[in-house]
């Protein structure tokens, strides 16, 4: 036996009322509508038999059959409100999990393609800065040392710095975009080859003067610089055909801390050069560039 | 600042074929985009959204909790939860994610990808560990990029 039949006759009362009682009010309010219609023509003792002598009568109670088979059907098969509340709670029940499925395809298929494309950019990114990493631990190079390297921008003749590697965090933070082509140990090292210079102490008079004398930076420029390097050298690099398209940087807040002749030895004769190179050449056609975003209007 | 829904529903609705085309990977460059577009189409340089973009690998980057709400709002749009969405979007913010659908439609994932690595705030706070602050960025690209394209003119 169903729970329904179980119910009372008030807790049936109440269950229909709350399902139907709009339908049953309206139906019950239109039929004494039509009853008040007719009723002062009964109170003048006419009594009901008009009702069945004259069209009037007859068509007030033909409408009178339609409207009440009418509400009696409405009632019987429209649905209820409450099942009508049972309906958008299970439609919206229905959307909820559609859109938590969605959501879960989208989270799947946001990790493919994430992966598909990491793996891509990988290659271009992480490659170069990976080559720095592994160039600072054959030079043993901690956490006072970096390693920089600017490609040549050609079209705008500018240095754009593209991979960096430091063991020490504030000294990985990118600087500045881009570079001029003559000034600093980048425009030295790209004019002459290579750049190999030991620094005074940072701050003093002589500090600012080798800069200003050797690489044309100003007092300011030097102040704005967050690596404070005592030890610093530049070498460019070039492709096969002999073309210079990069410089790359040794930096160390240490005195003394490399020797001009170890880093060439390494970077001309142990094939480090040509390597760094190598790689540059090969992720050149994906390289950032801001020309391009600048010309798509970005 | 403008919602992320109203964002998300915008292009979503602009965008041709969004339902099959428009994968969660580009949707985020298009965001990026956008705000960036904006950032450097007005004077006050700010930003669409309010999301804190940091850059990793020249790429932009979320943290989890927005690209969840990015792609709880992607989904509710899809089953057709938010058609009627108010769009409380300026006409300048509509302009520039306009300019971002056109840009991005006619690209695969590969030139969509070099596009957004391009872009200054990619490549001037690659791997950092700040958040974007495109105020400063657009003011600095302005500075420092508008420079080399007047010399090269």
């Amino acid at each position: 036996m169903s729970s329904r039949d179980s119910r009372s006759i008030p807790q049936r009362i109440a269950q229909f009322s709350e399902n139907y009682g709009a339908q049953t009010f309206s139906l019950f309010g239109s039929i004494a509508l039509a009853i008040a219609g007719i009723l002062p023509s009964v109170q003048q003792g006419q009594g009901w038999i008009w009702l069945n002598n004259t069209v009037y009568g007859r068509v007030f109670m033909l409408g009178a059959f339609f409207s009440v088979i009418g509400g009696a059907v409405s009632i019987i098969s429209a649905p209820g409100y409450k099942s009508q509340q049972e309906r958008i709670r299970f439609l919206e029940g229905e959307l909820a999990s559609k859109t938590k499925a969605l959501e879960n395809e989208l989270v799947i298929q946001k990790k493919v393609l994430e992966n598909e494309l990491s793996a891509r950019k990988k290659g271009y990114s992480r490659i170069l800065n990976d080559e720095l990493k592994v160039l600072t631990r054959i030079l043993n190079f901690g956490n006072n040392d970096r390693l920089s390297l600017y490609r040549y921008d050609r079209r705008e003749r500018r240095f754009i710095m593209i991979a960096r590697h430091s063991s020490n965090p504030r000294f990985k933070q990118p600087g500045r975009v881009f570079y001029p082509e003559d000034s600093g140990c980048i425009g030295k090292a790209w004019e002459q080859g290579s750049c190999f210079v030991d620094l005074p102490e940072p701050g003093t008079e002589q500090y600012y003067r080798v800069h200003e004398e050797l690489w044309n930076m100003n007092r300011q420029t030097v102040d704005f610089i967050t690596m404070k390097s005592r030890t610093i050298g530049g070498i460019s690099l070039e492709n096969l055909s002999g073309e210079r398209i990069a410089v790359l940087i040794f930096e160390s807040t240490r005195n003394k801390a490399f020797r001009e002749n170890s880093i060439k030895n390494l970077m001309n004769n142990c094939g480090e050069a040509a390597r760094i190179t190598y790689l540059l050449e090969r992720v050149g056609k994906i390289e950032p560039d801001l020309i391009y975003a600048h010309e798509e209007g970005f | 600042m403008a919602s992320l829904a109203d964002v998300i529903s915008y292009i979503h609705n602009n965008y041709p074929d969004a339902q099959n085309s428009l994968s969660v990977e580009r949707l985020i460059k298009l965001i990026y985009l956008a705000d960036w577009k904006y950032s450097i189409s007005h004077d006050l340089h700010s930003q669409i959204t309010s999301i804190e973009w940091r850059i990793r690998d020249f790429q932009p980057w979320m943290d989890n909790l927005s690209v969840t709400e990015m792609i709880k709002v992607l989904a509710t749009i899809r089953v057709g939860k938010l058609l009627r969405i108010s769009q409380e979007l300026t006409e300048e913010q509509k302009r520039s994610l306009q300019f971002v659908i056109e840009t991005a439609v006619e690209k695969n994932e590969d030139d969509l990808s070099r596009l957004v690595h391009s872009t200054f705030p990619a490549i001037k706070q690659n791997n950092s560990s700040s958040i974007l602050d495109f105020s400063v960025l657009a003011r600095e690209y302005e500075a420092e990029f508008k420079p080399f394209i007047g010399k090269r003119n």
